[in-house]
Formats: C-alpha cells, structure tokens, sequence
C-alpha cells in the first residue's frame, strides 16, 4: 500500500497551481518535498491530504481512490500536521492530544486512547506540558503537541500496528529549535521503520538532505526531480530552481551532500509568479 | 526511545510516574464531569421546585406533592384545591417546563455555534436566527391586524409564533447558502453575512414599529423583550420535541466540534465529515432556536453568556460544555423568571431585561476578573 499522486493537476480560476505531478509515497520512506515559495508544495500536500480534489488526475491510497475511502478509516491511515493551527479555546494539552484518538472512537477505548496519546507525548518530549493549558504554549511547543496528536491519530506510540501508515508533515520545523529540529526529523525517520511512509515539506535543504531518503524538488507547480539526495542536491538544480549559486560539499560525518549557498544572488533570479503565490496563499 | 538522548527539561517525570498521572488525570476528569453535571442537576431541580411553588396562589411543599401524586391517581392525607391544582398544572407547570427547555436550547445552541465558528463571541443571534425571528413576527404581528377580517386571539398567537418559526428557518438558512463558497463554508462571510442579515431585520423591525398603532407597538415590545407567559400544554406539545431533539442530539456532536476547534483542515484530516456536522448543528440550532424564540420573544443574553461562563469554570471540552450548557441555561432562565414574576408582583418584568440585567453585570465582573488572572479565552 502506497499514497501516489498520479498525475495531478490543480488550478483555481485561471491560475494552475500543480502541473501533471506524479509522486509515491512509500511505506519504511521518508520523502522531503523541497521548493521555493509558490511552488506549489502545499498544494500537493492538500491534495495527497484529500483536503482538496484535483482538477486532473487522482491521489490514490492503497487501490483505491483516496476520497472513496470511509473518513474515519482513512484518518487511521492518513495524517497531517499542519504548519500551524488556530486553537482559539484554552484546551488542555492533554486533551489536544486525545483529540487525535477521534478516528478510533469505534475501534478503542478511553484507557487505551489515553495510554497511546501518552506514548505520543513522550515520544515528541512534552510530558511535561500535559497539564498546561494549549493557549500558554510557546510555538515550538504547539508544534510539538500537534505532531503528539498526529501520532495518536495514527497509532503511534509504542506498540507497532500491523498496517501501513502515512503522514504528512507540513513544514514541521519551521517554529523549532536546533535540537527539536533534529528530534522531529529524527522521528521522522524512526517511524519509517514502523512501516510509515512518511512526506516532509522542507525550506532546509541541508535538513532535508541529513533524513530524507528520497527528494522532489518543485517549482513553478511542476516536479523537477526527484530521487536520493544525491541525485537531485547537485549545483546545477539550485541554480535552477532557486537562481541561487552554491557549493555542494560532503557532510564531514554522514557523507551526505551538503549545500553552501554563495551570497551573492545571481541578478536574473526569477522570483515565483506573484500572481501564483498569492492565489496559493489563500 | 530516541529521545531519550535529549537533555530533557527538570519537571519530566521518569517513565514509571507516567500511567499515575494519568491515572489522577482521568480519575479527576471523571470527578468533574460528575460534579458538574451533578451540581447543575440539583440547582436545575431546585429552582423549578421553588418557581412552581412561588405565586399569587401559594401552594405548600406538601399540597404540591398532593397534586402530583393526584394526577398519578394517588390520593394522600393532605388534600389541596382545585384552584391551587388548575394554577399549578395549566399555568405554572407549562411555564418552568418552557423555561427549562428554552432556556436548555439557547445556551447550548450558543454553545454549539461558538465551537462550529471557532469563536466565543458567536451566538445563534449572530447567524440570524433571532433577529429573522423578530423580524417575521413583528411583521406579523403589524399586518394581521390589516386582513379584512378580525381573528381570534388564540389564532393571531399562533400566526405570530409560526411566522416567527419560519423567519428564524429563513434568516440561517439565507446565511448559511451564502456563506458556501464551493462547498466550503467561509467562517468570517458567515460572521459577515449574519452582521448584514441583521441589519436588515432589524431595520425592518424599525420600520413596522413606525408603522404600528399603540396596542401593537405594545405587542412588538412585549415580543422583543421575551416572556414565558405564553406557555400552555398545547403549544409546548409543538415546540417541545424540536427543543428536546437539540439537546439530546447536540451533545452526541461533542467530539466532532473539539476536532473542529482545531480547524476545519484538521478536523477533515481527523475524519470528521465537516460540512454534515456543521450542517447538522446549524439545521438543529436554527429549528430548535426558532421554535423556543416563537414562544418567548426574543430573549438574546442567555446563549452567549453560559457557554462562556462555563468555559472559564469547566474547560472547553465540547463533550461536557455541551451538556452543562443546556442545565445551566435552563436554571439560569428558572431563575430568571421566578425574579420577573415576584420582584414586582403582581406586575411582571420582561423575562429579557431580567437576564441581561443579572447577566451583563456578572458577565463583566467576570471578564475583568479574568483579564487580570490573564486567562481570559
């Protein structure tokens, strides 16, 4: 069982966000989707989400068609954290987490819902928190509590389930310190050994090229590489895509490719169709 | 575990206090739930006991038990009046029963709009229920009265109440359509939607106020103010299975609005069916409101100040508010009606300036005394 997108397409009003896309996302894998603004990335990743329908084409889970399958059974499977979240009401954090237990309210129960979204907690570091309030959370923390939501959502505490599993990480370390950065990537990639397959939104590059197994790199609503970051961190796909010149050197200890981007910025650089962005931003 | 090599923070308990914790979490939560409930029961039964024992008419602890116990073919050694028996079964009992059950409806109404919009500050008022309720009766009440023919008072009533129904129906649903924006719901074009909705109404409740003789102008103050006089068995026999359906079906949506406290995205992403809930609640707050405010009049306070109040004592997990809502509205409008009717006895206060004006002041205490704690929202 696999998440593809098979050639979708996605256009509000005139403007085409995604071009003809074609991307898997494979159980025991860690994708890293990278791009500059307005490429489309969080397009994509409202489609593989069945948050929104393509226009052309069909995002697929397993066999089936990812909008026939039954809500509830495709969250069991399916799971997103999003980049940030508008939590108005001042829930405790340990009832954030449970919320993520909601697809399972037909296949669990409240002892175990509360030990698995415990596990959760755990596994982002935030034991802690459980008693605080969410509105007292700084945004790292919030961030953290929401991936602990999305693990309980997909079963991910300790105990491994016996299907594949897919989740969807919308720019996770955007609000996160050094060390969270690498604790979530980190988990990231643990999961992919519980037989998820997992799809991160990047903007670090070298962040990326340390975790991720494979990286498609989009730009301009079109996908122009992807495959082993050897393969696609190379001079000439920078400077392509982000009109920025660069050095790719080997990290000192992984031997992973490692970008050093040069300061001055190539004066023709082609700044994403403003248009684009701000039809995406919406 | 891999995070174990992480430098973790002083207050991060070892792996063995954990499941106690949680077990205090639970059990605590369990507690409250219990508590809660429990204690807004009692006050619930309370204030009825006292509101249908208190009047011009006064009937004892021990009479009232007698008439009870009466109708259910029992007879006891205290035996009361007929006079006392007909005040309290055809005019006191239908009055708390439709303040229970209105006031039930309109706070957890308020409750369930509050969570579906993500917003303290919503209330069923606020989408047009309301105020398309007010308008469509005050219309009513303005045109019956230019039919070639004159009509008894009962059917006039009962025109009123059911134009009051239908507006109320109008108003959300109009609301509603167009704040569908291919097939998503924009939350801040309903806000929006619901602010010029009301404007409208209001405009033309204005309107057919300048166009009103005095014995209507009367009518239409009596009618925006809100009363439980109007309550008989007959027309609660219509309203009541509308305001009993909300109450017991609104809080089965409990979990699905927690989810959609997080966002409408992540309540999809969660399995929630967002736009069948958020359909679902409107449809039940839109006939559920409708049908109490075509008894009462329009009485505004109730469903915007208890889901709150509760908020700020109980936490905003829909799964209790919802619930603890609808007691405390019903208490609050006992209550309420028990003040209208004997503060001034034998002249009775409109039942709407009685709540806001126990209400708004409380309201406000309470607000600052949050902004100070600084755990206001």
């Amino acid at each position: 069982m696999s998440l593809s997108a098979c050639g979708v397409s996605f256009a509000v009003r005139s403007a085409q966000l995604l071009h003809d896309v074609t991307l898997k996302v494979e159980p025991g894998q860690l994708l890293a989707v990278l791009g500059p603004n307005g490429a489309g990335k969080s397009t994509l990743l409202r489609l593989l989400s069945g948050e929104a329908s393509p226009t052309g084409g069909a995002v697929r889970l397993g066999e089936a068609d990812l909008h026939a399958w039954e809500p509830q059974d495709r969250a069991r499977r399916l799971g997103v954290l999003p980049q940030s979240s508008a939590l108005n009401f001042p829930y405790p954090v340990f009832e954030v987490v449970l919320m993520g237990r909601l697809p399972h309210a037909r296949h669990s129960d409240p002892v175990r819902d509360q030990r698995v979204a415990w596990e959760c907690l755990e596994r982002v570091d935030a034991t802690h928190l459980a008693e605080r309030r969410y509105s007292t959370l700084s945004g790292g923390e919030r961030q953290r509590i929401h991936l602990a939501r999305v693990l309980a959502q997909l079963d991910g505490g300790a105990g491994a389930a016996d299907e594949p599993r897919f989740l969807l990480l919308d720019e996770p370390t955007s609000a996160l310190d050094l060390a969270h950065q690498h604790l979530v990537l980190r988990l990231a990639k643990e999961l992919t050994g519980e037989d998820f397959g997992v799809l991160a939104v990047l903007h670090d590059i070298n962040l990326a090229a340390l975790y991720a197994d494979r990286i498609a790199v989009l730009c301009k609503g079109r996908l122009m590489r992807c495959g082993t970051p050897e393969e696609v961190l190379t001079k000439h796909c920078i400077q392509s895509v982000y009109g920025v010149d660069s050095t790719i050197i080997c990290h000192p200890t992984t031997g992973c490719p490692f970008l050093i981007p040069h300061p001055n910025v190539a004066p023709e650089i082609e700044l994403a169709n403003p248009k684009l962005a701000a039809d995406h931003s919406e | 575990m891999s995070v174990t090599t992480l430098p973790r923070p002083a207050e991060a308990t070892a792996g063995t206090a954990a499941p106690e914790r949680l077990c205090a979490w639970a059990a605590r939560e369990r507690r409250k739930r219990a508590a809660v409930l429990g204690g807004l029961t009692l006050l619930l039964a309370a204030l009825a006991m006292i509101s249908v024992a208190t009047g011009a008419v006064s009937v004892s602890p021990a009479e009232l038990g007698a008439i009870f116990l009466g109708k259910l073919g029992l007879t006891t050694s205290v035996e009361a009046s007929r006079v006392q028996e007909a005040v309290i079964w055809s005019i006191r009992l239908p009055r708390v029963v439709l303040g229970i059950l209105a006031g039930a409806t309109l706070a957890i109404g308020g409750a369930a709009i509050q969570g579906l919009f993500r917003n303290p500050l919503a209330e069923p008022g606020l989408i047009g229920t309301s105020s398309g309720a007010a308008m469509a009766a005050v219309i009513a009440i303005v045109a019956v009265t230019h039919l070639p023919f004159t009509l008894p008072a009962a059917a006039m009533s009962w025109i009123v109440s059911l134009a009051a129904f239908a507006g109320a129906l109008a108003a959300t649903f109009l609301v509603y359509r167009l704040s569908l924006v291919g097939g998503r719901t924009m939350v801040a074009t309903m806000l929006l939607t619901g602010i010029a909705v009301n404007a409208l109404a209001f405009s033309v409740v204005g309107l057919m106020m300048f166009l009103a003789d005095d014995a209507q102008l009367r009518t239409i103050a009596f009618w925006n103010l809100g009363s439980l006089t109007p309550a008989n068995w007959s027309s609660l026999a219509v309203v009541a299975p509308l305001m009993v359906i909300a109450c017991v079906a609104l809080p089965m949506m409990g979990r699905a609005m927690d989810a959609l406290a997080l966002g409408e995205a992540e309540a999809h992403h969660l399995g929630v069916a967002v736009q069948r809930v958020r359909f679902l609640t409107v449809l039940l707050v839109a006939l559920s409101v409708g049908a109490a405010v075509s008894v009462t009049g329009v009485i505004s306070f109730v469903g915007l100040v208890v889901p709150h109040l509760l908020r700020l004592a109980v936490g905003p997990n829909h799964r209790l508010l919802l619930p603890a809502s609808a007691l405390l509205g019903a208490a609050l409008l006992v209550g309420a009606d028990l003040l209208a009717r004997t503060i001034a006895a034998p002249a009775e206060l409109p039942l709407g300036v009685v709540t806001a004006l126990l209400g708004a002041p409380y309201f406000l205490w309470l607000l600052i005394r949050e902004r100070e704690r600084g755990t206001l929202l």
